[in-house]
């Protein structure tokens, strides 16, 4: 990740402004950041057109903290968005599968004094989503209101590799994995927990010496 | 999108408002060479008003209170608040160097409807010179007709998707054309083509309630109550 001049000169003062950048790659891209209100980042690695509008405050309350590692553990963290509407519960609840296996990206901008990006966004990680969840606490007293959660589980590329996840070829996992794809719709016809069962050398090869000396005594005979 | 609620006429009486802009700032606390860096992540800013001891001054009053409160669904409905920012609208002056302000128009015969209200008109004229961009900072004001603007006066912007927006300048300059070159904050929340009107005397800003109890008071029978409200700005998702 490299910072241009502008953005180290920046960064090398006392007070600096930044944007955060999230995208949630569904087949419609859920494009949010910190910030307040609309903002058009422009061109970078993943805003092909230039043109794309992210979505602030009150999407996405906070981005937890992550870390780039190497010879680490591999992370999974949790986006919390408080505070949600029920009909976001009721949608989130229907469309929880769908955003399974799908990217996560972080980023970051950093703006000027006028709040302008002052480069492209750099995105700094990348994940997968996993599960959405939501959470309904009612208030405790008849004056306080009922708060809704949605937490989106976001694993890093090895997050599943002691936990599998879609690890099994069957064709629910394919086609979640890549819709349309029919490889491994025929998995379901393979018979599973089957023994096989290696033959016994010793009583086979008594067999064939019975046999051999049969044939051998019928010869001399 | 929803119609945003206009915060009535007869509601205009608070004894004192407050407006801000609050936002997000971050720091990792000291460094190694002493210094406390800090970080801001919260793109600008969002408006937060508070209306302090709203005079209600009769018993119809009141209802409009109790109705706005209802029909404000405890903060899901957004509400246009205005803001008063009475001693720094920009007026033109007379000859004698006072402030034209705002009258009541009689008829043409000099007489006026029977409550005794005239016709309103803006006096302060202004639009905006070419084309502004979502989240600029930057606009070019001309003022058809208006006193000097000299910083720190407050304007507000209507867009179709937005609504009505308030801004507070910064700083001005004037360019070889006459008209004034303008820093503001926030960032423009929407689009703003040229010859959009700008309002210095009549601001709104599309908010909501800041929590459901905002407009909540206590019962009191003579003499009415002066209650508070507090808002917080609503965006309009694109």
């Amino acid at each position: 990740m490299d910072f241009t001049g502008g953005e180290l000169a920046i960064l090398e003062g006392n007070a600096y402004n930044i944007g955060i950048f999230f995208q949630l790659q569904l087949s419609t891209v859920q494009r949010l950041w910190l910030g307040i209100g609309k903002i058009k980042p422009g061109i970078n690695a993943y805003d092909p057109l230039g043109t794309e509008v992210y979505s602030g405050f009150g999407e996405l309350v906070d981005v937890p903290a992550f870390q780039q590692l190497i010879n680490g553990t591999a992370e999974r963290i949790e986006f919390v968005c408080n505070g949600v509407s029920s009909k976001i519960i009721s949608v989130a609840a229907g469309d929880a599968g769908t955003v399974r296996c799908k990217p996560v990206l972080i980023g970051i901008g950093i703006m000027d004094t006028d709040w302008r990006l002052v480069a492209p966004v750099k995105w700094c990680w990348r994940g997968v989503a996993d599960f959405l969840t939501f959470d309904i606490v009612p208030p405790s007293d008849p004056s306080g209101a009922t708060l809704r959660t949605l937490k989106l589980s976001v694993g890093s590329l090895l997050t599943g590799r002691r936990r599998r996840g879609l690890s099994y070829y069957t064709d629910q996992d394919q086609e979640t994995k890549y819709p349309g794809d029919t490889f491994c719709s025929r998995a379901v016809e393979y018979n599973q927990l089957i023994q096989k069962v290696f033959p016994r050398f010793a009583l086979l090869l008594g067999i064939m010496s019975s046999i051999a000396a049969d044939w051998i005594g019928q010869s001399i005979c | 999108m929803t119609s945003p609620i206009l915060w009535p006429p007869c509601l205009r009486t608070e004894n004192s408002n407050a407006w801000r802009l609050s936002g997000n700032i971050a720091g990792p606390g000291g460094t190694a060479a002493g210094t406390f860096p800090v970080a801001r992540t919260d793109g600008g800013g969002v408006w937060m008003a508070s209306l302090n001891a709203v005079g209600l001054v009769n018993l119809d009053a009141l209802r409009c209170w109790n109705a706005i409160r209802t029909a404000s669904r405890g903060g899901v409905i957004p509400v246009y608040v205005p803001r008063k920012q009475t001693l720094l609208q920009p007026y033109p002056l007379d000859a004698n160097n006072r402030q034209i302000t705002p009258r009541q128009i009689p008829h043409s015969d000099g007489s006026f409807f029977s409550d005794g209200c005239g016709y309103h008109q803006a006096v302060i004229i202004a639009a905006t010179v070419g084309d502004a961009a979502l989240r600029d900072t930057t606009l070019t004001i001309v003022l058809a007709y208006g006193g000097p603007l000299r910083g720190g006066e407050s304007f507000a912007i209507y867009t179709d998707d937005q609504k009505w927006r308030v801004y507070d300048i910064e700083t001005v300059i004037i360019d070889n054309n006459g008209n004034s070159v303008v820093t503001f904050s926030p960032p423009l929340r929407d689009d703003v083509p040229g010859g959009t009107a700008v309002d210095f005397e009549d601001l709104f800003c599309t908010m909501r309630l800041e929590k459901m109890d905002a407009m909540d008071y206590t019962t009191e029978f003579f003499p009415l109550p002066s209650p508070n409200a507090s808002f917080v700005e609503y965006l309009y998702p694109p």
